[in-house]
């Protein structure tokens, strides 16, 4: 990234210009958006997360003596991922926030999916979509972002491990914790049964 | 090959990387298929959703504009703040103030009561009656 190679000479005079944040911010922006977007699942909080994790991104780097960074693009990943925690565990004390209707899970359970693998297969993915946006409000903040880096973007667990500051060993662990958690939506969303129906 | 199948639970822990692959796996073709199924669903459910652009310009619009003004953004909410916590501390003090001013006229009131009653020799009964007519006469 160009304007990070610019850094190193612009030690002196720390502060990064508003183009070149711009330009990185373009490249950047989407992807931070669903990672919010997908942790949160809230499109107004997500919005906001990601304003933070940039403004917070500016701002170290206009910090006199900010190191250059060797790979920004998963620091900023890292700055919203410690957003997004932050947002998840205040929202332990926001009891008026919305829970999820209900009615609208039940007619989504009602969709038994087919064995047709790939047209249903569409119809299924919303399904599954719906419910388990829904079921992660049962994860702990830190159960629900090793969820979505693995679920939502196929990220490795040492990959995850790192993003998050933990061991490989604490990744998996909460890994196992939360597909256990998850088990009756997942077992619903894949295998297309009913809570009852869970076959071993 | 062991000839037990894989169980959901099994398949979705290799779904999500808590176990790798066995021989089983590798070469059973029922159990492949099922697993090659979650992979492919999992794949459909993780699609990013559209995201407009004029979204995003918008959002970067509001970056820009937190970082050009972070102080601005920030100042007139704490002089706010103050400026409240300034005027109810003086809205307390003069509260608190003129309240025991209150207070002598009710003690006033009460001697004056008393004194009456001291110097009265109507009945105890009837005073309530006696005070009722002197309101009125006084209003």
């Amino acid at each position: 990234m160009a304007f990070m190679a610019e850094r190193l000479d612009l030690a002196a005079a720390p502060a990064v210009s508003t183009r070149e944040f711009s330009s990185w911010m373009v490249a950047e922006q989407k992807r931070i958006f669903l990672l919010c977007l997908r942790m949160l699942q809230d499109r107004e909080e997500a919005d906001s997360a990601t304003q933070d994790a940039f403004l917070k991104a500016f701002q170290f780097m206009n910090k006199a003596g900010s190191k250059e960074l060797d790979d920004p693009g998963k620091w900023i990943t890292r700055i919203a991922i410690n957003t997004c925690l932050d947002r998840l565990r205040s929202r332990k004390w926001q009891l008026w926030r919305r829970r999820p209707a209900p009615e609208d899970e039940a007619i989504i359970l009602e969709m038994e999916p087919s064995t047709q693998p790939a047209a249903d297969d569409r119809v299924f993915a919303g399904q599954i979509k719906v419910r388990l946006g829904r079921a992660l409000d049962k994860l702990s903040p830190r159960q629900r972002a090793v969820f979505t880096l693995r679920h939502y973007e196929n990220r490795s667990l040492d990959e995850i491990a790192e993003l998050l500051g933990l061991d490989i060993g604490t990744v998996k662990m909460h890994l196992f914790r939360t597909i256990r958690k998850l088990r009756l939506e997942l077992h619903d969303l894949y295998f297309g049964k009913r809570h009852s129906g869970i076959r071993q | 090959m062991t000839s037990e199948h894989w169980t959901e639970e099994r398949l979705l822990d290799h779904l999500y990387g808590l176990i790798d692959a066995d021989e089983h796996l590798a070469a059973c073709q029922e159990c492949s298929t099922r697993a090659a199924a979650l992979s492919l669903r999992r794949t459909l459910a993780a699609a990013p959703p559209e995201i407009p652009d004029d979204f995003l310009a918008a959002q970067r619009r509001r970056i820009h504009e937190r970082i050009g003004s972070p102080r601005r953004a920030w100042h007139p909410l704490r002089w706010a703040v103050s400026a409240m916590a300034v005027l109810a501390i003086v809205l307390g003090l003069s509260l608190y103030r003129s309240n025991p001013a209150v207070t002598p006229s009710h003690d006033d009131q009460f001697f004056t009561e008393i004194s009456t009653m001291a110097q009265t020799s109507a009945p105890r009964a009837v005073q309530p009656i006696e005070a009722l007519v002197q309101d009125d006469t006084e209003e």
